[in-house]
């Protein structure tokens, strides 16, 4: 199962938003991956071994070894659609 | 201040909300420390609060652009929180938050939602289900025309209850 994982600041109320509807967008089409939230100063713990890294933050000069994608819109719904091909583009998924 | 009063909505399991109509700012950090004081002087959060959610916001920002309405989380470290609940402001004139996720992108707010988290997994719910609300025209039709704080928060409660409501998933 491949990991994919948000973060914001504290990892408990909007990655935990973002996450809930991205694993409930992956359960649907049954794709085997599963979003984890966290809070951004647990990165360090996650960057190395995550598909994908979903961002609610700016500033953070880290460098990621896997693609990084926008959470915003798994939080408005605007651009969703778009956001969660872009992720499955990113999963090696079609 | 007679037209900015605010109203503490029915207990929904231990949640408050207050709501403040046409309230007015002259800019982020004023609204931030005038939100803080008012849930400070309830006894809803510590002193620290007020420090906490300012850094909070210009650290990781929650202004946040749906289609119908453009809005802000401010909320900051469940430490700083005493009671759960949320103060719910229809602003009179916008007011500029920055983007969610950008580094200075402006986001021109009209509600303003601070969140009082600690650390319950309902108020999680509470945030996705307010994240839905924001997405519906209804809602947001009934909130621009709430004539009354008591409006806006029958407004809210079904939402609140929602997560209060014991869903799971």
């Amino acid at each position: 199962m491949k990991k994919i994982v948000c973060a914001c600041a504290a990892g408990a109320a909007t990655s935990a938003t973002v996450a809930t509807k991205v694993n409930k967008m992956l359960a649907d089409r049954g794709i085997d991956a599963k979003c984890i939230h966290i809070p951004s100063y647990d990165i360090q713990y996650h960057v190395n071994n995550c598909a994908v890294f979903i961002s609610l933050f700016p500033g953070d000069k880290r460098k990621f070894p896997c693609p990084v994608i926008n959470g915003l819109p798994f939080v408005t719904g605007v651009g969703m659609d778009a956001a969660f091909q872009q992720l499955l583009t990113a999963l090696g998924e079609k | 201040m007679a037209d900015q009063g605010q109203v503490l909505a029915p207990e929904a399991s231990g949640y408050e909300i207050l709501a403040l109509l046409d309230y007015e700012a002259e800019n982020k950090e004023d609204l931030l420390t005038s939100l803080s004081r008012l849930v400070i002087e309830r006894g809803m959060a510590k002193e620290s609060f007020e420090q906490a959610i300012l850094q909070r916001e210009s650290e990781y920002p929650t202004g946040l652009p749906f289609e119908h309405i453009s809005i802000a989380i401010p909320h900051t470290y469940p430490e700083h929180v005493l009671r759960p609940g949320m103060v719910a402001v229809r602003l009179k004139k916008p007011v500029t938050f920055t983007l969610m996720a950008s580094e200075d992108t402006p986001v021109e707010v009209r509600y303003v939602f601070m969140l009082l988290i600690n650390n319950s997994e309902k108020q999680l719910f509470m945030l996705q289900s307010l994240m839905e609300m924001c997405q519906l025209d209804d809602p947001i039709k009934a909130l621009d025309s709430a004539q009354s704080q008591e409006d806006i928060i029958s407004v809210l409660m079904p939402y609140i209850n929602k997560l209060t409501g014991g869903e799971t998933k």
